[in-house]
């Protein structure tokens, strides 16, 4: 555990943020509509309706963009 | 005395099973605290997506190419990747299993803006090769929402 501490640190906090996506979901529907969104410590931190809009703006700001939870929010559900 | 089995809990997501997991890799310098794998016992292969190779900034040229592959309705290019450590954390949230894995990356060559935004939109997958591999068993009770993977 000790070696990958801060990462399995980190990983607690990002499922935290994971799981309030998951209940803020219906709600994220109703205010983007096929947009990515940054979030970070339960809050959208940047949008951009392409994922290489979001990485640049997340750079501009000094963030890591593999450090924070990116989804893709549309109305139309998927398929894989 | 039994064999104690490991317990990784899923998240259910939009009826997806959802893995998080660090990944780890010198060769490729990853060293990220937070990864989404959807698990998808209907994929024989597992992989990084377009958008997460994009995410992850994993640099891509010069690497080999395992063929082409469907997914989400499109065609994507199949590209090996050296091995990646995987660290999930167990249900107590303090230990965790390490597990090396094998994963392709794949890559779009789609021009249209639609078809572009639809491969950066589907998420990466651990499929049965990765279930199988590493001896995990899939366990699922949609109705009290609760998923996890069991391991010997």
């Amino acid at each position: 555990m000790a070696q990958y501490a801060d990462l399995l640190s980190i990983l607690k906090l990002r499922n935290e943020d994971l799981e309030w996506y998951n209940q803020e979901l219906s709600n994220l529907k109703n205010e983007y509509h096929d947009e990515f969104i940054a979030i970070n410590e339960k809050k959208i931190i940047d949008t951009d309706s392409r994922m290489e809009g979001i990485i640049r703006k997340l750079k501009q700001k000094k963030i890591d963009p593999a450090s924070v939870i990116i989804k893709f929010i549309s109305k139309i559900d998927a398929i894989l | 005395m039994p064999l104690m089995k490991s317990r990784i809990p899923l998240l259910i997501i939009e009826g997806r099973l959802v893995l998080t997991t660090a990944l780890v890799c010198k060769k490729l310098r990853l060293h990220v605290p937070f990864h989404e794998f959807v698990i998808d016992t209907g994929s024989n292969f597992s992989f990084l997506s377009y958008k997460d190779v994009l995410q992850l900034q994993i640099p891509m040229k010069n690497r080999r190419s395992m063929g082409r592959i469907q997914f989400g309705g499109s065609d994507f290019d199949k590209t090996e990747l050296p091995p990646i450590n995987l660290l999930m954390l167990k249900e107590n949230k303090t230990d965790h299993i390490n597990i090396k894995v094998i994963l392709g990356a794949l890559l779009t060559k789609k021009t249209s803006e639609r078809k572009r935004k639809i491969a950066e939109t589907l998420p990466s997958i651990l499929g049965m090769d990765f279930l199988s591999i590493n001896n995990f068993s899939l366990h699922i009770y949609p109705h009290e929402k609760i998923a996890y993977l069991s391991q010997e």
